[in-house]
């Protein structure tokens, strides 16, 4: 296959784009619409158009770290978001504002934990792209 | 030589004897140690552990012959390098069933009874690779766990029918109406643990274990554990009119097959197993029996099977160190090569068969007498039994040292030291405690047997020229010619039916059973799974609708909007276009325009959250259905029968879908949880965003489930394709 400049030029940007605009989504989730759940399928996607544009090695590349390591590294992180608060039942909340002069950081273990949603919904969605994608790819050459 | 942290194991576990030691004194004052640890407070479920005279005598067997056994493998197993996990298991074991003898609560007791049967199942199948090893294991955990199932049982019933969950606190309950339920569940767990007829067979097969480990576990510690239940549950139910002929004749039949197994056996472990088998049916039948007498006969014998069959193992294990032989027919001559084994191996065996002044003979004397006094025939099945017990005695001990046939001799050598001195101490304790055994009367023996609710009786060597003298020494004689003539005897004894043959026919027609069904359910089809589904949980819905008082308020149809009905004939346009098209890529748009109108409605309603996941979903879906559909086979119209069928179905989800929807909104549920969230999320979850704090906050639990089985399903995936790239997967197949 014949690579298209402006298919490379595109997607590089578009792929930026995405990550940025995914993690904007996370970070306002609590209180616009957004959050985990919806960020990490955004990001997802940039794996998606890479695979699909470049195939399933393009999308590996990108991804990193296997898809299986996102989904514990978020599940862990999910979890230790749950244990933040001592002496507390299981995924009690706990919150901390830090001012920073023009606007106050909101700062809380519902925010770690929806990272956490967002790299595992991350990595079962990429996973599922990669190995479809590498599958389809043997079979149809 | 390998490494010696076993020895470390081994020391630890002889301070953990200390300690036991150091608990006798007050135990057998009548204040025993007791300690409670919160478990589940809110069940009233503590670890309650109570250290009385019997459970300590237990666990100082426990841990005696424990750190002579982790010293002796760190010589058996050497440059093994599954050691670490066999040490591992080992103190799992121990942990456990110092958990089952010192444990008061019975959840506790049937807890660390489980785990018993579990270590046991991992230890007997370390040589994962042999079948026979496996298949052995596998007997074992089937027919322990039979009998954690029942004692399961009969822990509830015992807890509800007395009221109390401590052993020291349940009040004998043989007139209640559950107590023959009680009885026939504990004799269960009993007999399967302690390996009594039908379930005798799954000892001799555990064999297959390194030998510490059948020493461990399936001579000294392990298979008492059903002794042990017995013995606590001897207060609490010897009084029900079927205790003492159940427990009595369940011993005598596994004597019998015992006295009919072991002239057919000539692998060392197999006869030692046997007899194994016939001492613990002795120990139940004393407890059957249950006179102070028999009881008092009964923790004797205990610790003297503890003290001989140990050490016999260790021997076998030694020889089989040695010169990888344990067949009697082969051995023969080792005695000047192997000195040290050779002199455990008497001193325990003369215990064995029951010779002055070994503490065996005690136990026996007293075993004989309290036949006697229970039953005539009973004494002479005992008498048959010690005389079986002579000629296993002979057999391990005699053949292997000082038998004719030489062919090892070359090979031979001595154990290390680490092996011996365990094998000795243990086997000599036979000896010194049949020398003293007044003191260890005082110190062990009596005030086991009074906290078994029973007066202690005086235990001596010699009672002088009586009956059961006599009868010892006919057995002697008796046994000795027995092991002269064991080739005849061996041509002349019937074969019993193969316990583990029957229990292996189970087993397969089990799993048989298992194929069968998974054929008929799990056919494979996608669509048929789906099919069944679909239409039974329709039919459940529409048969609750229809028997439950409901009806659909038509003003709910009337506040319907132009925008929420576009959205809805959108959906309904588009799964039209999904239904008829017919080839793949119009349906895919098909359904992905589904999708956006769903979107649609989200967008309508005012969820923004659910429209912005629901279309990135969409967009997923149909980009993954593009990747693929190209190279899925061509698109078959299906026949008509099968569409009309098709069309049925979607036609009865779409009824129920509708009717469960107009009832739902039709139907007053009272306040609605959603306006609490509504009201607090600002105020307890530091957030605008509803649906998020919802999420993340005040149902994270459920979000943490929802990305566990996300992970799940992406693992379910990976294996499934990766399945798919390797080989053909099979139909029907487990």
């Amino acid at each position: 296959m014949k690579s298209s400049p402006i298919l490379d030029i595109t997607l590089r940007w578009l792929v930026v784009l995405l990550g940025i605009v995914s993690f904007f989504l996370l970070l306002r989730g609590h209180d616009e619409p957004g959050g985990g759940f919806s960020a990490g399928l955004l990001a997802a996607s940039a794996v998606i158009v890479m695979t699909i544009a470049y195939g399933a090695d393009v999308g590996r590349k990108l991804l990193y770290f296997q898809p299986l390591s996102y989904m514990a590294v978020g599940l862990m992180i999910a979890v230790l978001a749950g244990m933040l608060k001592l002496n507390a039942s299981f995924l009690s909340s706990v919150w901390i504002k830090v001012p920073l002069g023009f606007t106050t950081l909101k700062l809380g273990s519902p925010l770690l934990f929806d990272l956490g949603v967002y790299i595992v919904v991350l990595g079962v969605v990429s996973s599922f792209v990669l190995e479809i994608e590498s599958v389809v790819s043997k079979k149809g050459m | 030589m390998g490494s010696h942290w076993p020895k470390l194991v081994s020391v630890f576990t002889l301070l953990m004897a200390g300690i036991v030691i150091s608990l006798l004194e007050p135990a057998a004052n009548g204040v025993p140690e007791t300690l409670i640890l919160e478990w589940i407070p809110q069940l009233g479920l503590n670890v309650n552990l109570r250290a009385d005279s019997f459970g300590l005598f237990m666990a100082l067997i426990i841990t005696g012959i424990g750190a002579g056994v982790f010293s002796y493998s760190s010589g058996y197993l050497a440059d093994d390098p599954r050691t670490g996990s066999i040490i591992g298991w080992l103190l799992v074991f121990m942990s456990a069933m110092l958990g089952v003898v010192l444990a008061d609560n019975i959840v506790l007791f049937f807890v660390s009874w489980e785990l018993t049967s579990i270590s046991s199942y991992i230890l007997i199948g370390t040589n994962q690779h042999d079948a026979k090893a496996r298949a052995g294991a596998r007997a074992a955990l089937l027919v322990t766990s039979i009998g954690g199932l029942a004692l399961l049982a009969a822990v509830v019933l015992l807890g509800n029918a007395s009221g109390e969950w401590n052993f020291s606190q349940i009040s004998p309950i043989h007139n209640h109406s559950w107590a023959t339920p009680i009885f026939i569940l504990i004799c269960l767990a009993a007999f399967t643990k302690s390996a009594q007829w039908p379930f005798s067979f799954w000892l001799p097969n555990a064999m297959s274990a390194p030998t510490p480990i059948s020493a461990y576990l399936h001579s000294a510690t392990m298979v008492k554990a059903g002794v042990f239940l017995l013995a606590r549950m001897h207060p609490i139910l010897s009084e029900h009119f079927a205790w003492t002929p159940t427990l009595v004749a369940i011993s005598a039949i596994t004597m019998i097959v015992v006295i009919f197994s072991v002239p057919k056996a000539t692998d060392m472990k197999a006869l030692l197993a046997h007899s194994t088998v016939g001492a613990l049916a002795l120990m139940v039948c004393l407890i059957g029996i249950g006179t102070p007498y028999a009881l008092n006969a009964m923790v004797l014998f205990l610790l003297a099977h503890a003290c001989y069959k140990g050490p016999l193992f260790l021997v076998a294990g030694a020889i089989d160190h040695a010169v990888h032989s344990r067949d009697i027919n082969a051995l023969g001559g080792l005695a000047p090569k192997m000195p040290y084994t050779t002199i455990t191996a008497c001193i325990a065996g003369i215990s064995m068969i029951g010779f002055p002044p070994m503490l065996g003979f005690a136990a026996k004397e007293m075993i004989l007498e309290a036949g006697l006094s229970y039953a005539s025939w009973l004494v002479g099945l005992i008498s048959v039994l010690v005389m079986v017990f002579v000629m296993v005695g002979a057999c391990v001990v005699w053949i292997p040292a000082f038998g004719k046939n030489k062919q090892f001799v070359k090979v031979a050598h001595e154990a290390s030291w680490a092996m011996l001195i365990p094998m000795l101490l243990i086997s000599s304790i036979g000896l010194i405690a049949g020398l003293g055994l007044s003191s260890l009367e005082n110190l062990l023996i009596a005030p086991a047997v009074v906290s078994l609710g029973v007066k202690p009786e005086e235990l001596g060597l010699w009672h002088g020229f009586t009956i059961h003298l006599s009868l010892s020494v006919l057995a002697l004689l008796v046994g000795w010619v027995a092991f002269t003539q064991r080739h005849r005897l061996n041509r002349l004894m019937p074969a019993l039916p193969n316990g583990l043959a029957m229990h292996e026919s189970v087993w397969s027609s089990a799993i048989g059973f298992g194929r069968a069904m998974t054929r008929i359910i799990q056919n494979g089809s996608l669509t048929s799974y789906l099919g069944t589904t679909i239409v039974v949980s329709c039919t459940l819905i529409i048969h609750a609708w229809v028997h439950a008082d409901t009806s659909i308020n038509p003003a709910i149809v009337q506040k319907v909007t132009l925008a929420e009905l576009s959205a809805g004939l959108l959906i309904m346009a588009s799964s039209l276009v999904t239904a008829f098209a017919g080839k793949r890529l119009p349906a895919i748009a098909g359904l992905g325009s589904m999708g956006m109108g769903m979107t649609l409605f989200f967008i309508v309603s005012q969820a923004p959250d659910l429209a912005l996941t629901q279309f990135l979903v969409e967009i997923s879906a149909v980009v993954l259905l593009v990747v693929t559909f190209r190279h899925l086979p061509d698109f078959v119209a299906q026949p008509m029968k099968v569409q009309t069928g098709r069309l049925l179905i979607a036609g009865l989800t779409g009824l129920t879908m509708t009717v469960l929807t107009l009832v739902a909104l039709s139907t007053d549920y009272g306040p609605r949880v959603s306006q609490w969230y509504a009201l607090n999320a600002l105020k307890q979850g530091q957030g605008n965003n509803v649906v998020n704090v919802i999420l993340v906050d005040f149902r994270a639990l459920d979000t943490l489930g929802e990305i566990t089985v996300l992970g799940i399903a992406a693992l379910g995936v990976g294996v499934l394709m990766g399945s798919l790239q390797h080989t053909k997967l099979k139909r029907g197949r487990v």
